[in-house]
């Protein structure tokens, strides 16, 4: 039975600097998974092979069966794995409405206007930014700006979400609200997703399962409570 | 044959060098590409042309007087023109064109259209290095080059304000954030630029003729220069100038003199596809 | 769809008015054409068939934000395609063809060439493919007659016909650029304007885009190129030098990239002035040169944004 998502030994050099080691991971449907790790452990660069904006020198990734590396971005997108980034891309000069209808026109989702008003509608209500279509996304702000990029990668119906720091720049009450966002995404929409996080009060109590890497490798794996309390975990954020 | 070509080579290096370095300090600063130069060099051509011919000044006096007014017509350009349009990337090729009417134009009326020759009094002179011969001209640019090259990198090495353009070439919004007055380094830069064109004219004016759309063409070659060299980067501009023109030397004798700059065109059209950000520029600096 | 300026309300009426305004604006054109004595007639043909051309830019320039300074060499294909083929026996319908498919072929090359070239690398790139195609074909004596250039075969039935079928061309490249907009490879552009790499994270195929919309940019400016050369009667290499491409661009920008109506204003500016103000020995170039840069300090989005921002400051003052 395969997994949703399957990982198998992907590495990635570049220029003589190992960033991504022989991972391997498996996530099940509609899992939350955390992704941790000290500063330059590879975490982004595991999000760039997934999103397909790097190609593994060696191993595979999977989406439900589907060979996922080697394929472009925007094939990548269109195999159902959508992705937020560290800092805020958004079509800034475009209100947020227009925004979402460029996402899910790309993959040919939307044929009547009704249908794509609609969605836009859920999706705004699911992200908590209910009637904001209309304004400017550089208007926004920074906590509207960054929910409105996760509301971005949802509208192109991903079956995969990966999630690069959403909380970057937010109060405690405005990460408090992400997290049951992304509790509605799982929840209502079903959509499995890959959270890099460095707040880890806001990873444990959020992820069924979190995957720690160092220098590359996985260090870890588990569920919040196993990696809490792994002597292994706190050495490598304290030696960084 | 063989010394011949590289004599060529480093005499049209010089010529190269000196229009790579003058292109790329601006560019750097602007980050917009300065298609007026050629205006500039045509101008200051002619201000030395009257001041030797009209005004019955010495050569050397006359050559100096031409660079003198390429520095002031740059930072004319900048102060008059480029200004206002730095935050915007697409109105900057208008005024680029614009100024290039400008000033073509200006000399056509001052001067008129006839091609006329600059003759610094070494004209006719000619050296030789071994089997090959080298024009007094040839000997003058090198000279000078070697000259403005050396004189240049002191300034950027050694003093307050070429470290602070250094800075603002390199990054624009840290070196204003450090405190360094971005509005002093443009006006700085496009002095130093508008005295390597008046060097250029220098050059160039007694090798081939003064008319006023005569720096039009060899602007190109800049181009190629500061393409290789890296976008701002003034050390490898100098350098690619040499390099260009030894591949180009060569390529004439060895190969065809009727697309002798075809060659250079040619390895630009390869840089920008294979390498945009220059043979010299290591660190990754935004290619877009 | 989507605007550009998404904040600042723009007038906007429906697709059929837009068409209708342009078509309009192609019969006024072609009034003014036939009416206007040989001078100004000349003037405005050149102009208009710069709208085509320029018009052609738009869809990669405009719409997409990669800026093309080679549009000169597919001006000079389609001139020099079409002339040649006659030349060669081909009646002047198929020597069109075959001059636009040139001109494709072309295009689909040098986009290839400059696929992951972007900024001002792309134009620089450009720039120097210009010259090069350029050099190459006004050294090439044998099929062009290098710097004499050739003549070339009148191919409509009377002067009328051309005088006509020049302002419907432009007409109608204004009308192809609207279209596209709305259309998918249109948007697709303007995400790509905005922000390739996020355009490609939601799907859109960029690599794609940019050919398509880069080869029909050539082909509309072949179809220009074809024009001239009828109206011209002849044709020489300094049609399509490197500088063409430059001053194309330059004429789109002063006009108003991405905008329909850009081109036509832009080649009215650029090309009118100079050759209106034809005073003796550079001294209107040199007007034209004062104005261009003054023009475009003062209004650097162009003239469709101060158009833009005249009539929003007109709706306000009617709303008071």
């Amino acid at each position: 039975m395969t997994e949703f998502l399957e990982v198998e030994g992907a590495s990635k050099t570049f220029g003589g600097v190992h960033a991504v080691v022989g991972m391997d991971i498996k996530l099940a449907e509609g899992q939350i998974c955390g992704l941790i790790g000290p500063n330059g452990s590879g975490k982004t660069t595991l999000l760039g092979l997934l999103s397909g904006t790097y190609r593994p020198d060696r191993g595979t990734i999977k989406l439900r069966g589907q060979r996922l590396d080697g394929l472009s971005t925007y094939r990548t997108v269109q195999q159902g794995v959508a992705r937020t980034f560290q800092t805020t891309r958004l079509f800034f000069r475009w209100p947020l409405g227009a925004n979402l209808a460029a996402a899910a026109a790309a993959r040919l989702l939307t044929s009547a206007g009704d249908e794509a008003d609609g969605g836009q509608e859920k999706l705004l209500a699911l992200v908590g930014l209910s009637g904001r279509g209309d304004i400017v996304c550089s208007s926004l702000s920074n906590a509207e700006q960054r929910l409105a990029m996760v509301a971005v990668a949802l509208a192109t119906r991903p079956h995969l979400l990966l999630l690069d720091e959403p909380a970057v720049g937010m109060s405690p009450a405005e990460t408090a609200a992400l997290a049951q966002v992304i509790h509605r995404i799982r929840g209502e929409l079903g959509v499995t997703v890959l959270i890099v996080e460095h707040n880890m009060h806001f990873m444990m109590g959020l992820a069924d399962r979190i995957v720690v890497m160092n220098a590359g490798r996985k260090l870890a794996e588990g569920t919040p409570a196993v990696i809490r309390s792994n002597p292994d975990v706190s050495a490598a954020y304290l030696g960084s | 044959m063989l010394i011949q070509a590289a004599v060529n080579g480093i005499v049209l290096g010089s010529l190269f060098a000196l229009l790579g370095v003058g292109l790329t300090l601006t560019y750097g600063v602007m980050e917009v590409p300065n298609f007026a130069q050629a205006g500039v060099i045509t101008l200051s051509a002619y201000a030395m042309l009257w001041l030797n011919q009209t005004a019955a000044c010495p050569f050397w006096i006359a050559a100096l007087g031409g660079m003198v007014v390429g520095g002031i017509v740059s930072v004319l350009t900048e102060r008059i023109a480029y200004r206002f349009v730095r935050t915007r990337p697409l109105a900057a090729p208008v005024v680029a064109l614009g100024l290039l009417l400008i000033l073509d134009n200006t000399a056509l009326i001052l001067f008129g259209g006839d091609h006329v020759s600059l003759s610094p009094p070494y004209a006719g002179d000619v050296i030789y290095v071994g089997s090959a011969r080298v024009p007094a001209v040839g000997v003058a640019l090198i000279g000078t080059t070697a000259v403005a090259l050396i004189a240049l990198w002191l300034f950027l090495q050694h003093t307050r304000t070429g470290r602070a353009i250094r800075a603002v070439s390199q990054n624009a919004e840290a070196a204003a954030i450090l405190g360094i007055r971005l509005e002093r380094q443009y006006v700085v830069s496009f002095f130093i630029s508008g005295i390597l064109a008046g060097l250029v004219a220098f050059a160039y004016g007694p090798m081939y003729a003064v008319y006023p759309y005569m720096a039009d063409a060899i602007l190109l070659n800049a181009f190629v220069v500061v393409v290789l060299g890296g976008l701002g980067n003034v050390a490898g501009a100098a350098v690619s100038g040499f390099l260009l023109g030894l591949l180009e030397s060569f390529g004439a004798i060895y190969v065809s003199a009727a697309y002798q700059t075809l060659f250079g065109f040619g390895v630009l059209l390869l840089m920008i596809v294979l390498r945009p950000a220059g043979l010299f520029t290591n660190r990754s600096r935004r290619v877009a | 769809m989507y605007g550009q300026q998404g904040s600042r309300q723009r007038i906007r009426l429906g697709p059929a008015w837009d068409y209708l305004g342009i078509a309009l604006l192609g019969i006024g054109l072609w009034v003014l054409l036939v009416v206007s004595n040989a001078f100004y007639s000349s003037v405005l043909a050149t102009i208009l068939i710069w709208t085509i051309a320029t018009s052609g830019l738009n869809i990669i320039a405009g719409l997409g934000g990669y800026p093309s300074l080679v549009q000169g060499a597919f001006y000079g294909v389609g001139a020099y395609g079409s002339a040649l083929a006659m030349k060669w026996g081909q009646p002047f319908w198929a020597a069109c063809i075959e001059a636009v498919l040139a001109a494709g072929v072309l295009g689909l090359i040098v986009g290839l060439v400059f696929s992951r070239t972007r900024g001002q690398y792309f134009a620089i790139g450009t720039l120097f493919t210009g010259l090069v195609v350029a050099l190459v074909l006004s050294n090439w004596q044998s099929l062009t007659n290098g710097l004499l250039g050739i003549t070339v075969e009148f191919g409509f039935d009377s002067i009328d016909r051309l005088n006509a079928v020049i302002p419907a061309a432009a007409a109608l490249s204004l009308m192809l650029v609207r279209f596209v907009s709305r259309r998918r490879l249109g948007w697709r552009l303007l995400t790509i304007l905005e922000d390739e790499d996020l355009a490609e994270h939601i799907g859109v195929p960029t690599a794609r885009t940019k050919l398509t919309g880069f080869v029909l940019s050539a082909c509309v400016g072949a179809v220009a190129g074809v024009l001239i050369a009828q109206y011209n009667g002849t044709i020489s290499p300094d049609l399509f030098d490197y500088y063409v491409g430059f001053v194309m661009f330059v004429a789109l920008s002063v006009g108003g990239a991405g905008r329909v109506l850009g081109p036509l204003l832009g080649s009215a500016f650029i090309v009118g002035i100079p050759d209106l103000l034809n005073l003796s020995s550079g001294i209107g170039l040199l007007l034209a040169g004062i104005i261009f840069v003054a023009v475009i300090i003062v209004i650097p989005g162009g003239f469709m944004s101060a158009i833009d921002a005249a009539m929003a400051a007109a709706s306000r003052s009617v709303r008071r």
